[in-house]
């Protein structure tokens, strides 16, 4: 019911007014004297004052924003009865509408009918605003509870900022939450606003089993869930009073937290009040935002266990190959020993039995010694963790050494062997003990497959890039193979049995035997051939084989002549390499026109630890030095040594540029980072 | 003939037995430590003319009491010939500093050690 304040001075216009609005049904009050109507306003709302102007046009207006003050709601209407007078400057501005004296009846009426109206409209307006104010938090809370559950991949944290969210927005009294991880892992969280008795608590851990089973069809449960194996979680705010089962008739919404296929729990909320559709899509939104977080999270859990455990199977890689040797390496010596010192006749009398079989088992010790030799190199090759030692070396010496190792057995078995080299030097930048094995391989394959009265010719050359055909190159990709310079090519070629077209192509392959009748009687594992392509691969060379059935086969590989910059590559490669595999970083320095080494020499002798771990390769006019082996805080504080030592020398014409292992750098983008320079 | 011992160490009972066997057979005599502990207190009791020194060896490892002896003055001339699997840790740390005199790898060829262990003590 509209309720109006009427003052005013007169008697005649205070019942005029008060007549023809009480007539017209409106509820009207009536103010004595100013401060009465100031009460009465301030008081209770009134929607409309009705108020005769004072003699004075700024008292009036005084008064006027007296009465605006006094009013709570804000929007009561102001009529002002005025005098009746053309002059504008004598009515106060401030009133919301206006009745010239004496009162006329009609006019008083529609101008209250209208004001009426009018508040009512700013009535509606005002309560509009407050609900758009409430809506706007809301979608705030809404939105921080996104930025939030966006920010963590821990499980127990998203709950959280879902249970947070959800008391923001709707002001509940009681939310239970059902997070079922397995079978075996069920938690209920019961945030309330007060605390709860323990039967309440029972009795929501039932309705929470009740719920999540209504959700399915009876055998198509995700989980079979034990109430006993239930852990409950309780969180109250306030403790003056405590909440029983009564909130089981509070107004209520539940929601399943659920990605498409994936299911994590339930939630339900409990307030005293009544819930709002507003209220109620807040909740739905609240709850589906928790689910995908959710699933991530439980990702991430995995992830990071896949993690642990790949980290434990690498280090256990790195294990293996120490572990593995030595324990297959021990009892092998014991065995080994045990035959030899029967052998040496020094336990007792041999007979030439005893003697027959002992050989026997001394010649399958050694057999499989190689073979644990050749697992144990294949193993350390495809773990990345095959060392390499290369130095300027020639050729010749391993060449002679394989040639004096397999010299008696190649006599034994009634073939020639011999080395055909004339060439006076022959330097390359290997790894001696790993060309050793390669010719070891390559001698003792041929002297394995030709008979007897047959031939082996060990040959070193030296060729042009020109002069090859990489047409052999079968066990390469042609498109990658890049020669250039100078090669020295060793061939072993025997007379032996040879190797059909078909089995040509797979002679690199792991694990491959060639299958003939011959071959079957002298074994092997089948890993030579491939290892000792690894290690020609190592060297920058090449590897091929020609053969002709029954008339022989010759194996061949190509290692790149020694000059500085090859050497150089190859070292930066095989670095490059162990940095990737192992705990070890290094650095490269280029030093342009530097003519010679004094300055480097000189450094030095200022560093002499440093020394130890620098490389120094000069090319035409510049000088490459590698500085390896360090931790890196050692080898940053080494380089800036050997820069400031070098910014002493103020040669304008030596320019310096450094570039550091990167493991985000795949070594060809490492290498044009480098030429590419910084300073 | 030679009165000269030889400290065999190695926590393996049989490759202890053959080789102790081997050079008793050469009239050399023969002591024996199964660990490392008992290695680097053997050598400084009992002085041996040389050690055959295994490198995986429980308590201490062949390595250290290799380092050990070779840096102190009082030890540091026994030659010390050490067995070695040959792993990768291992061929690193032939690259180090551990002082031995001779790296011989398993499985050996006991009469190549012997001829070795002769060699080293000038007999």
């Amino acid at each position: 019911m509209p309720k109006i304040v009427v003052y005013t001075n007169s008697e005649e216009n205070k019942s005029s007014v008060i007549n023809t609005l009480s007539e017209a049904g409106y509820y009207t009050v009536l103010a004595n004297s100013i401060d009465e109507m100031l009460e009465m306003i301030s008081s209770s709302s009134a929607d409309i004052m009705i108020f005769e102007a004072l003699a004075d046009v700024k008292e009036t207006s005084l008064l006027l924003r007296k009465i605006r003050l006094q009013d709570q709601s804000g929007d009561i209407q102001i009529i002002l009865l005025t005098p009746p007078t053309d002059n504008i400057e004598n009515i106060a501005s401030n009133a919301d509408g206006y009745i010239s004296l004496p009162i006329n009846k009609a006019m008083l009426i529609s101008t209250v009918n209208s004001h009426l109206r009018l508040k009512e409209h700013l009535d509606i307006f005002s309560t509009n605003n407050s609900e758009l104010a409430k809506r706007f938090y809301q979608l705030k809370v809404l939105y921080d509870t996104n930025s939030n559950l966006a920010g963590t991949l821990d499980k127990k944290k998203l709950i959280n900022i879902m249970n947070k969210g959800l008391r923001q927005s709707i002001s509940y009294s009681l939310c239970s939450t059902l997070v079922i991880n397995n079978e075996e892992d069920v938690s209920l969280i019961i945030n309330s606003l007060l605390p709860i008795t323990k039967r309440l608590e029972q009795a929501l851990k039932l309705r929470a089993i009740i719920s999540y089973k209504s959700l399915f069809p009876q055998d198509k449960l995700p989980f079979d869930i034990n109430i006993e194996k239930i852990k409950t979680f309780v969180y109250h705010k306030q403790s003056e009073e405590i909440y029983d089962l009564e909130v089981m008739n509070f107004s209520n919404i539940f929601s399943p937290i659920a990605t498409s296929d994936k299911f994590f729990g339930t939630v339900e909320i409990m307030r005293d009040s009544k819930l709002s559709t507003e209220d109620m899509t807040c909740f739905q939104t609240v709850v589906s935002q928790v689910a995908l977080p959710l699933e991530s999270a439980i990702l991430y859990e995995e992830i990071q266990e896949k993690n642990v455990k790949l980290e434990k199977l690498e280090k256990l890689k790195s294990e293996f190959v120490s572990i593995v040797s030595h324990e297959l390496r021990t009892p092998l010596t014991a065995i080994k020993n045990s035959l030899d010192i029967m052998l040496s006749g020094k336990s007792g009398e041999l007979t030439d039995k005893m003697s027959n079989f002992l050989n026997m088992g001394k010649r399958n010790v050694v057999r499989l010694s190689g073979i644990i030799n050749d697992l144990l190199d294949l193993s350390k090759i495809e773990a990345g963790k095959m060392e390499y030692r290369f130095e300027k070396m020639d050729l010749s010496e391993p060449i002679n050494l394989i040639f004096s190792t397999f010299d008696t057995l190649a006599s034994q078995r009634e073939i020639s062997l011999h080395v055909e080299n004339e060439l006076q030097e022959s330097f390359v930048f290997g790894d001696t003990q790993k060309i050793e094995q390669i010719l070891s391989n390559l001698v003792s394959n041929a002297i394995k497959f030709t008979g007897q009265n047959g031939d082996i010719k060990i040959k070193l050359s030296k060729v042009t890039a020109q002069e090859l055909d990489k047409k052999k190159f079968i066990a390469y990709d042609i498109n990658q193979v890049d020669l250039s310079g100078a090669y020295y090519k060793i061939d072993v070629q025997d007379t032996g049995i040879g190797i059909s077209e078909e089995n040509l192509l797979k002679v690199f392959d792991k694990f491959r035997q060639i299958e003939s009748s011959l071959s079957r009687k002298v074994g092997g594992t089948g890993l030579g051939l491939p290892i000792a392509k690894e290690f020609v691969d190592a060297h920058k060379g090449f590897i091929w084989v020609e053969s002709e059935e029954n008339k022989g086969t010759t194996f061949s590989f190509i290692l790149p002549e020694y000059t500085q910059i090859s050497s150089f590559l190859i070292e930066l490669e095989n670095l490059y390499q162990k940095a990737n595999n192992q705990d070890f970083t290094f650095a490269v320095i280029h030093l342009k026109n530097t003519k010679d080494n004094a300055l480097i020499d000189e450094f030095l002798t200022t560093d002499k630890a440093a020394a130890k771990k620098m490389k120094i390769f000069n090319i035409k006019q510049d000088a490459y030095i590698i500085f390896k082996g360090f931790i890196k805080n050692q080898l940053d504080d080494c380089i800036e040594n050997f820069k400031n030592f070098m910014k002493t020398k103020k040669d304008a014409k030596i320019k310096l540029n450094v570039a550091f292992f990167d493991e985000n750098l795949l070594f060809n983008e490492f290498l044009e980072k480098f030429y590419k320079g910084e300073n | 003939m030679t009165n000269k011992t030889v400290l065999i160490a190695d926590d393996e009972a049989d490759i202890v037995e053959t080789l102790a066997f081997m050079l008793e057979a050469q009239e050399f005599t023969v002591i024996t430590a199964n660990d490392g502990e008992a290695a680097l207190m053997k050598a400084k009791e009992e002085r041996p003319d040389l050690i055959l020194l295994d490198v995986m060896m429980p308590k201490i490892n062949g390595y250290k009491v290799c380092r050990l002896l070779k840096f102190d003055k009082q030890y540091s001339n026994i030659p010390i010939l050490m067995l070695t699997a040959r792993s990768q840790d291992e061929d690193r740390a032939i690259g180090e500093e551990t002082g031995a005199d001779e790296y011989i790898t398993k499985p050996f060829d006991i009469e190549e050690v012997v001829e070795k262990v002769k060699e080293y003590l000038k007999v």
